[in-house]
């Protein structure tokens, strides 16, 4: 079992309804872009926003497994001493090239160094356990954060 | 990595559709039996080698034979080189490494000589021990034998011939549990006649040693008996005599054929096998042969000139009745290890036959499959009539056959050798775990003094055999000719058909494939407490596969190799494996009998690799995934992958095991434990 769950290391107010905070067009690009300001502050100084949104789609895209609702992005640095995460719904789904729309986005900063790497590929193991389709649905259909704040706990 | 939305119908999450490949190629032998299958065909020489040499040039047989098995040793660490530098290897692959096509061509060409003159010895060798068993056994139960022992030996050898044709068109196995049988047995017949002739030897007032002096006869001495000068010079008669005992080295090649079957750790064994094959030999076809000169008085020898271990139990001390009986048990051993050899030629000319046509250099007419049993019978059909011809042709006389039959054991084994004294300077940087003794390091080529000394002792036994052995000469050459015609003309129409038709997919390696509907049904045929599943994709990289096999036990470790193809909009039962996947399979087999280890190669198709890996080793409760590395990614996103893929078959409900998951690449590796 991971040691590392995604409730210690979010609050609700790390978790955005995106249709509510993005125009009714938006996709990917700007979903990445939305959650990225969010994880400003953790991120080192000399990072500037437009690169940190490009490690971001990177990671992203070359880290999708088969159709999936969730869109998992993440970006390491050596600075970071533990992991900082937003995650980003979207009720009605955006395109994301496949069959199954991509209802939830969680954008993560991880710590690169070896001795953090066990710790990362568990928290990789257990999000993608985490959200299944079934479950994406379900946060997707809740009331606002703190009650997808209490499905992740539960 | 593109993100493939299609995919496979899945059933509770469970892997449908699983090629499991099954070869005979996937199981390994013990060196035992390995010793076994090479000396069913080497050992049964003993029953023809004194008979052949005597015939040739007297008394002083025994030395020559013994002389011969000693110098077996000498060429079974060559063939031990030769073997460890080729896994397939054989007379064929080494001379077309070594000297090219052409060479190669004339050298398969004399090993088939050898192949088909195996049978004919054998089987008549063998018909004519029965035949005066049969002649001491039936009177005693009041019958006549008026059958004359050629006739009686050429009917039997035709039968036996005929009956290996038949089951080699069906496709009939060899086993090697019955080649360790029969050795078993004859080593224990072997064991009470030795004994016995001792016993004999030590109840007779003095025993006279053969002379050591060859005396050949006019027909042994071939054309060079119009040659005087040659009669002067005294080892020219040594190397006349040599050469007619040179039969007894007949069946080394069989050495080269099942070095690939033999289990890990490979060399060791290998080794192992070598010394068992020469030990036996040396007692055995050296041993019981100079007993036979010991014991049987040279004014009955003539009586036994063509069956000499027979009359060697009947010249034993003691009551007649338990000589027939010891002639009983030398005629059955002889038959089994005979009978095996013809055997043995059928399964070498086809396979080498097969081996040459890989190259293109085969027809396919001569690969057509039967269409019933699915074996190549035309190369069958051509062994077996060539051998019934040989046998009517001979009239049943084994000295002629055993003439002919030197030319193509001396030929294979001197192109075998000069090869690899081309490929020390050819590839001097190639990994020898073994090289013959007597070298010289000059740069990084060992220069083969060793190996030189021995081509040079085989060219000139090669050149006064062409001298001497007229039959041999004629029959031998004209043969290599024939065929050599045979692969050209068969060379150049398989250049013109080759842009025409697609490749024949009718492979050495027989790949056959079962599809099994569900991956739980393979977890089933998994006995052992630990499971390693290794994906595999480029057949050019396979360090990780290396890496496992190199380091793990396949007695208590089961070895599963995946092949997991990305394949878009497929549709049940549609999934079929193309060329490119069985040369993965093909590169993965190939390096498992290097290790000499048993693997499980299984193929899915899937629209995601990582996470039918994950399905896969979920199924079959594999310890650790062993990946090579991406150089599209890298290690570190592999993992990442890995755990994400890991992560999805995960039930909540369900106690998962832990996996290693290990990327290996040249000198390191990285490791995750899922969870």
């Amino acid at each position: 079992m991971s040691n590392i769950t995604l409730t210690s290391l979010m609050t609700p107010g790390s978790i955005f309804f995106l249709d509510d905070s993005l125009d009714s067009s938006y996709g990917k690009k700007e979903a990445l872009s939305f959650l990225a300001s969010h994880l400003k502050d953790e991120v080192p100084r000399d990072v500037a926003s437009t690169e940190l949104e490009e490690l971001l789609q990177m990671s992203g895209d070359s880290q999708q497994l088969h159709a999936s609702s969730l869109y998992l992005a993440f970006a390491k640095f050596p600075e970071l001493r533990d992991i900082h995460s937003v995650l980003g719904i979207s009720r009605k789904g955006f395109d994301n090239g496949g069959n199954s729309p991509v209802k939830a986005v969680l954008v993560s900063l991880v710590p690169r160094n070896s001795a953090f790497f066990q710790k990362h590929l568990d928290f990789l193991s257990s999000i993608n356990s985490l959200f299944t389709d079934e479950f994406v649905s379900k946060i997707a259909e809740a009331a606002d954060p703190q009650a997808v704040y209490e499905m992740l706990a539960s | 990595m593109k993100n493939n939305q299609q995919t496979l119908p899945v059933s509770g999450g469970k892997l449908k559709h699983v090629f499991v490949l099954s070869t005979a190629m996937l199981s390994f032998i013990s060196f035992w039996k390995a010793a076994a299958i090479v000396l069913c065909d080497f050992g049964s020489s003993a029953y023809y080698s004194g008979s052949i040499a005597m015939n040739a040039f007297g008394a002083a047989f025994p030395w020559f034979v013994l002389g011969v098995m000693l110098f077996a040793g000498v060429m079974l660490s060559v063939y031990m080189e030769s073997c460890l530098m080729f896994t397939r290897g054989g007379v064929y692959v080494v001379v077309r490494e070594a000297m090219g096509s052409v060479m190669a061509k004339l050298s398969v060409s004399a090993l088939l000589f050898d192949y088909i003159l195996t049978g004919p010895i054998s089987s008549v060798t063998a018909g004519i021990y029965l035949g005066a068993l049969l002649a001491n056994l039936l009177p005693l139960a009041g019958l006549n034998w008026p059958i004359s022992p050629r006739i009686f030996a050429v009917v039997f050898a035709v039968t036996v011939t005929v009956y290996f044709w038949r089951a080699n068109i069906r496709g009939v196995k060899e086993s090697s549990d019955n080649n360790v049988k029969i050795i078993a047995f004859v080593s224990v017949v072997a064991v009470i006649l030795i004994s016995w002739s001792i016993y004999t030897l030590c109840q007779r007032d003095n025993i006279i040693l053969p002379p050591f002096l060859p005396e050949l006869t006019d027909h042994a001495l071939g054309w060079t008996k119009n040659i005087p000068w040659l009669k002067t010079a005294g080892i020219i008669g040594f190397i006349m005599a040599f050469g007619h005992s040179i039969v007894a080295l007949s069946g080394l090649e069989t050495l080269a054929q099942v070095y690939r079957d033999l289990e890990d750790p490979k060399y060791p064994n290998l080794k192992k096998t070598v010394i068992t094959i020469f030990i036996f030999s040396i007692i055995f076809t050296g041993g019981v042969t100079f007993l036979a000169a010991l014991v049987i008085p040279a004014e009955h020898m003539p009586q036994y000139a063509d069956n000499m271990l027979g009359g060697l139990a009947m010249e034993l001390q003691g009551p007649y009745v338990a000589r027939l009986a010891m002639q009983t048990l030398v005629v059955l051993s002889g038959a089994l290890m005979l009978v095996g050899a013809v055997n043995t030629s059928f399964f070498g000319s086809n396979g080498v036959l097969n081996r040459v046509a890989e190259d293109g250099i085969l027809h396919d007419w001569f690969r057509q499959l039967h269409p019933k049993y699915g074996t190549t019978y035309r190369l069958i059909n051509i062994v077996a009539s060539a051998q019934i011809l040989t046998i009517f042709l001979s009239g049943g006389d084994i000295f002629l056959i055993g003439e002919a039959y030197a030319f193509g054991v001396l030929w294979s084994i001197t192109f075998d050798t000069l090869s690899m004294i081309i490929l020390r300077f050819k590839k001097p940087d190639e990994k020898r775990e073994f090289r013959f003794p007597f070298n010289i390091k000059a740069g990084n080529v060992y220069v083969p003094i060793g190996l030189s000394i021995v081509f040079v002792i085989l060219l000139s036994v090669v050149g006064m055999n062409l001298l001497t052995k007229k039959i041999a000469t004629i029959g031998g050459v004209s043969f290599s000719i024939i065929f050599f015609i045979i692969f050209q003309i068969s060379e150049k129409m398989n250049e013109r058909k080759a842009q025409l038709l697609p490749p024949d997919d009718d492979k050495e390696e027989k790949m056959n494939t079962r599809m099994e509907s569900d991956i739980l049904k393979v977890a089933g045929e998994l006995k052992r407490s630990r499971r390693i599943l290794i994906p595999v994709r480029n057949p050019n990289s396979l360090v990780h596969l290396s890496y496992v096999l190199e380091n793990e036990d396949d007695d208590d470790t089961d070895i599963i190799v995946l092949s997991a193809k990305i394949a878009a909009g497929l549709h049940a039962g549609e999934e079929t494996m193309t060329d490119e996947d069985r040369e993965v399979f093909r590169s993965v087999i190939l390096m498992a009998e290097k290790y000499g280890k048993t693997v499980k190669p299984i193929f899915v198709f899937s629209n995601d690799p990582f996470y039918s890996i994950a399905q896969v080793a979920h199924a079959l409760k594999a310890n650790e995934i062993v990946m090579g590395v991406s150089g599209a990614s890298g290690a570190e996103v592999q993992l990442e992958k890995m755990a994400m893929a890991w992560g999805m078959i995960k039930k909540p409900e369900e106690e998962i095991h832990e996996v290693t998951a290990r990327v290996v690449w040249a000198g390191r590796q990285m490791s995750y434990r899922m969870r």
